[in-house]
């Protein structure tokens, strides 16, 4: 056991070093077959095998689909759409930048892509019409975290598959505390705009103007608009799979974009394809390693030691539930978010079994709780990649929103999650009742 | 003696070019397959009501080629995921330039211990005759991207090493 916790702890020494994450993994894994006398090139083909899953095929379709929508112009027709709708308010645009992040949410769910297609576009938009730019970056970040929360979500496949859960009910676990999440945004996007006074107010339209320009953009949108209820109605319909789904949309995104709008190109759809190609492989070798690893954890009873550990410290539920929220708070502050829910799904969801909490309700707590890690410092993606979306801005410029959206939204719809299962279990069992 | 260093630097990056343009090649059209492979399975399926049978089997063969040219494509592009702290405390370039060398290093012997290993399944594989279950095809075909892949990897990370190594402070 003391070899194991050295390596483990070699592992995250060197992950912090700079050892790209699936290589330390892979070096940990390595070390511990070799110490504890399991062939390497078994543990390799079972690896190999449990890739080998139809359901994880849907992660790089749905990939392909959000590089597609960022770069094939699409979510442009959605912006106009909630702008039309919404967007002459005082702080209109800040809840156009949230609603939109969910209604995206609903179509691919690659918060990159979210950040990239509709913060690169709202941001410069914003800023024209008085919203300071660290204000508007930051309300993106923190926003587009969304996108992983509403289904489709790429996160809850990756937690699928690592847990073997099912990703059709995780999908629907995670709406409710997404659309919690929109609310008490845009509640804070409203109190937040009443300290900013450059921030232009629409001029008023007459309401035949107002309805010719909702129009105008509904019929714009309306085949985006139709990918959602193809989706959602595909999977919870029982027509598709999740991956029949996304293969399906990725089609239909093509069709559309090269026939109807005549937006997409063959280089863009080549970009989209290599763009979706590298951050897929860059997953799936997180994956892939982790499963080597996860053969020795297993096989030396981790999750039961990280359950002894809990144990240790309290035999209140509520109390090891707080902890293990804490646990997955330190895993998303110090991994990124596919990562920390291939570790979660693995090793701590045993523990959460343990505990009593049902597999789904876990799934839906580590997307909220990772989620909110991918834009809490120190190893926070989407918060650094927003200062490139934002325009080259430093940190400081733009942390604000990004803080009070992590002390006054995700960290209460955590605890919301955790202690109330009623929020991620409702619609979960109503699917389950609909097939009985 | 300067013109021999000069003919061999461009050899060497032609050849690099060739491998990155057909790793894009790869993943391109890996991923089109894919999408379009499944697509056509529920067409078949709720149109022509006759799925082909084993379909989503080829799918699955081929689908690893795009996960692990992808995972040595994003080596190239240096957009692996990473978690240095380190770089965010330590403020000297130079060692932050050590850090970075030790590390890819690690990643060059992690991804050749693979290669190594994954060579050697694939050898027993192919004497043990392993075939998919429908086409009775080799299942090698999936698990020969694992080989390619993981030698493409080694050879992104030593010539990050070797960039890193040359990069001035």
């Amino acid at each position: 056991m003391t070899n194991l916790i050295l390596v483990i702890i070699g592992a995250i020494g060197v992950m912090i070093m700079g050892v790209p994450v699936a290589f330390a993994f892979a070096l940990a894994g390595f070390i511990l077959c070799g110490i504890y006398g399991i062939g390497i090139t078994g543990a390799i083909s079972t690896s190999f095998n449990r890739l080998n899953m139809y359901s994880l095929m849907a992660l790089p379709l749905f990939i392909i689909l959000g590089t597609l929508m960022d770069k094939g112009g699409l979510a442009r027709r959605l912006v106009n759409l909630v702008n039309a709708l919404i967007g002459r308010r005082k702080g209109g645009l800040g809840v156009v930048l949230i609603i939109t992040n969910t209604v995206f949410g609903a179509i691919c769910g690659v918060a990159t892509s979210a950040l990239a297609a509709i913060g690169g576009m709202l941001i410069p938009e914003m800023e024209k019409k008085g919203y300071p730019r660290g204000y508007s970056t930051g309300l993106a970040v923190s926003s587009s975290v969304l996108s992983l929360l509403i289904p489709p979500s790429t996160s809850m496949i990756i937690f699928g598959v690592a847990g073997r859960v099912s990703i059709p009910l995780l999908f629907v676990a995670t709406i409710v505390p997404g659309l919690i999440l929109t609310v008490l945004l845009c509640i804070i996007n409203s109190i937040m705009i009443k300290q900013i006074p450059t921030i232009q107010i629409l001029p008023k339209v007459s309401n035949s103007e107002k309805r010719r320009e909702i129009l105008q953009a509904s019929k714009e949108a309306m085949f985006i608009l139709f990918m959602p209820i193809l989706i959602l109605v595909g999977i919870y319909g029982g027509i598709f799979t999740p991956t029949e789904a996304a293969s399906i949309a990725v089609i239909y995104v093509c069709i559309i974009g090269f026939f109807v709008y005549k937006d997409l190109t063959f280089k863009i759809l080549w970009n989209s394809t290599i763009k979706a190609g590298t951050l897929t492989g860059s997953i799936v070798i997180v994956f892939f390693f982790f499963f080597v690893l996860s053969r020795v954890l297993v096989l030396e009873h981790a999750p039961d030691l990280m359950l002894n550990f809990l144990f240790k410290i309290s035999n209140n539920h509520y109390v090891l539930l707080f902890l293990l929220n804490i646990i997955l708070l330190i895993t998303g502050m110090l991994m990124d978010d596919c990562s920390a829910l291939i570790l979660a799904a693995i090793i701590y969801l045993p523990a959460a079994e343990a505990l009593g909490i049902d597999p789904i309700q876990f799934g839906a707590i580590c997307g909220v709780n990772l989620g909110m890690g991918l834009i809490t410092p120190p190893v926070a993606p989407l918060l650094y990649m927003g200062g490139i979306v934002g325009g080259n801005l430093e940190l400081k410029e733009y942390y604000r929103p990004a803080l009070y959206s992590i002390l006054f939204a995700y960290i209460p719809v955590t605890i919301l999650t955790t202690y109330i299962p009623a929020i991620s279990l409702t619609l979960p069992k109503l699917v389950m009742h609909m097939y009985k | 003696m300067k013109k021999n260093n000069e003919d061999s630097i461009k050899a060497k990056s032609t050849v690099v070019d060739f491998l990155v343009k057909c790793e894009e090649i790869t993943i391109f059209f890996t991923g089109v397959f894919i999408a379009s492979t499944i697509f056509i399975q529920v067409v078949l399926r709720y149109i022509f009501s006759a799925p082909l049978f084993g379909l989503e089997e080829i799918a699955l063969l081929v689908v690893s080629w795009f996960y692990f040219i992808g995972a040595a494509y994003s080596i190239h592009s240096e957009s692996y995921i990473k978690a240095d702290i380190l770089s965010l405390i330590v403020k000297s370039p130079r060692i932050r330039k050590r850090f970075n060398i030790a590390s890819l290093i690690l990643a060059t012997v992690a991804s050749l211990l693979l290669f190594f290993y994954g060579v050697e399944y694939a050898l027993w594989s192919s004497r043990a005759h392993v075939v998919t279950p429908h086409f009775l095809m080799s299942s090698n075909f999936g698990f020969t991207a694992l080989v390619v892949g993981s030698l493409l990897m080694s050879l992104n990370f030593a010539l990050l090493v070797q960039r890193e190594i040359k990069r001035e402070i």
